[in-house]
């Protein structure tokens, strides 16, 4: 049975079913995946979603056709009916019978195990699929690449006095009365860069208001014309975020796709604005993910090689089809392509602009990032290989993370506790940190600490960590760096 | 305690292929930058890798230079 049978949609009225339930019939397919294998849909009637209740008050509720205000929320799950049921059933009843922790822990091994996420089902014939978080497929695709989804993120859904988890990227579609596919973009990049701060997310409303707020270069802004790039700017600005803009269109498709890379390993979701074939309309979708090589095999550039080589396609939300959407990536003259598959038919756009919210604290941008990297860093660290007579390529990458969060990823390094002792005892660690490590055969993985606080002309070298201590030759070249840039060397 | 030979029967074999890992690389002098002989070879080996690398970084800096054209573009695909 269909979802589409299982919550007996009202058809519209002038548009073809099949174009209304686009991404409705899309999820259907994705829950139904071999790695996800839904079993049993939830249905919670009466679900009022905090994103379709700001769209109804400030637009459907003045429509003369009487539009509910709730909605319907679908959940998805692995199990049999009976075995969800008598699973529920028996972790409700450890709240009253065993201690609080063992009941959380339950509620999460359930939602690891079987729980797949949920989607909001607006009362909207034209446009049904509303808030929707999905797990996302597991990280070895078995064809030659890794999915990294390091944009996913944990959303909780409560449910029969459980509390189901779900890690995902929110999607939604298009209404096209309060959000076209730059408020939807946006709307998605916005969510990820709230959860990375704990603050309350946007709601395609507000973009869509805040957008319009000093400028109406396309007329009304509901219902909706579409936002131009400066439209976008403005509502991330008057969010609370800063945007971070680059134009891909006419720039080097290797600095592009590291820019790209590094923004989407870092965990922020940029929206890739694109154009089509004959220039004639734009787009704008969100990324959730990246798929990369599973060895590192792509040919050196200049010897000195961006980790972001290997990266083979992009995982997007496209709000006229679905969630994690493969794309491939392409260059042609220079060029930035991007094709995925949608409505069984090839894709091919141009990427033009990348915008990224970013939190204000963060000045640096991640091209500012990637040129410190490759101009100053990357030109000691093969410098310094070429002059101990080493013929190797140094393999780098550029980050910028929570520094709670980067130190929580040093932790996971057998070993390392004592290197996080020394650099909490000795640094003082910025909000958001830049990353830039550094990898080469002869010596020891090694970071460069920046402080994103600081800007281009006056960047400040927070430490150089070299990660493992057991290369004297790295350490001559941390000590160096450290000295030169003004940083604490950590070993 | 191992006898000797046992011990050095359990030691890791030394790879010595031809064109694998640092075997073909030429171990030059000293290295430390204290050593002015190395500084010396660093700084020149520097300066060639800022050659190479500086146009990547320009081609960053010139994506970031964007112009009332940029901001001006409408974005409303339909779907």
């Amino acid at each position: 049975m269909s979802l589409e049978d299982i919550l007996k949609l009202p058809d519209p009225y002038f548009i073809l079913p099949e174009d209304a339930r686009r991404q409705l019939n899309y999820i259907d397919r994705y829950v139904r995946h071999p790695e996800l294998g839904c079993r049993t849909v939830v249905l919670e009637e009466h679900y009022i979603d905090r994103d379709y209740i700001e769209d109804h008050s400030v637009f459907y509720s003045k429509s003369l056709t009487n539009y509910p205000n709730y909605c319907t929320r679908v959940h998805f799950f692995s199990l049999e009916p009976t075995q969800l049921q008598s699973e529920i059933t028996r972790i409700r009843s450890l709240r009253s019978s065993a201690e609080e922790h063992v009941f959380w822990e339950e509620c999460g091994r359930l939602s690891k195990r079987h729980y797949i996420g949920f989607a909001v089902i607006k009362p909207l014939p034209g446009c049904p699929v509303g808030r929707t978080v999905l797990r996302c497929l597991q990280e070895d695709s078995k064809k030659g690449h890794l999915r990294k989804f390091k944009c996913a993120c944990d959303f909780d859904a409560h449910l029969l006095g459980l509390r189901f988890t779900v890690k995902g990227l929110p999607f939604q579609q298009q209404d096209l009365g309060v959000s076209a596919c730059a408020t939807t973009a946006l709307w998605i990049s916005l969510q990820r860069a709230a959860q990375l701060e704990h603050a309350g997310a946007a709601t395609p409303a507000h973009i869509t208001m805040r957008a319009s707020q000093f400028a109406l270069p396309f007329g009304r802004p509901m219902p909706s014309e579409g936002l131009s790039l400066d439209q976008m700017c403005q509502a991330i600005q008057s969010l609370g975020y800063s945007p971070n803009l680059h134009r891909a269109e006419g720039s080097s498709f290797e600095v592009t796709r590291a820019l790209l890379f590094s923004s989407v390993s870092s965990g922020f979701s940029p929206v890739l604005v694109m154009e089509n074939v004959d220039g004639s309309v734009r787009h704008a979708v969100a990324v959730a993910g990246v798929a990369v090589s599973q060895h590192t095999t792509a040919p050196p550039v200049t010897g000195v090689r961006h980790r972001s080589a290997d990266l083979r396609g992009l995982y997007v939300h496209d709000d006229r089809c679905g969630p994690y959407l493969k794309a491939t990536i392409a260059e042609r003259k220079g060029n930035f392509l991007v094709r995925y598959e949608l409505f069984d038919a090839q894709e091919e756009w141009t990427l033009t602009h990348i915008l990224t919210p970013l939190h204000a604290k963060i000045r640096l941008s991640f091209g500012e990032l990637y040129r410190a990297g490759a101009d100053a860093l990357t030109s000691d660290v093969q410098a310094f290989l070429n002059a101990s007579g080493e013929n190797e390529s140094t393999l780098w990458r550029s980050r910028i993370y929570r520094s709670h969060v980067y130190v929580d990823e040093l932790l996971q390094r057998v070993g390392a506790s004592r290197l996080v002792e020394q650099l909490c005892r000795k640094v003082r660690l910025s909000r958001y940190i830049g990353v830039i490590r550094f990898d080469a055969p002869s010596l020891d993985t090694f970071d460069v600490l920046l402080d994103t606080t600081s800007t281009e002309r006056n960047l400040n070298c927070l430490a150089v960590l070299q990660l493992q201590s057991t290369n004297v030759h790295t350490a001559e070249l941390c000590r160096f760096i450290a000295g030169r840039y003004g940083g604490q060397y950590i070993h | 305690m191992l006898s000797k030979r046992k011990r050095k029967a359990l030691m890791p074999i030394r790879k010595n292929k031809p064109g694998a890992g640092r075997s073909h690389a030429k171990r030059v002098g000293t290295i430390s930058f204290s050593d002015p002989e190395f500084r010396a070879r660093f700084e020149k080996a520097r300066r060639k890798w800022q050659r190479k690398l500086r146009p990547l970084a320009e081609a960053a800096r010139s994506s970031e230079q964007l112009t009332e054209r940029d901001f001006a573009i409408r974005i409303n695909a339909r779907g």
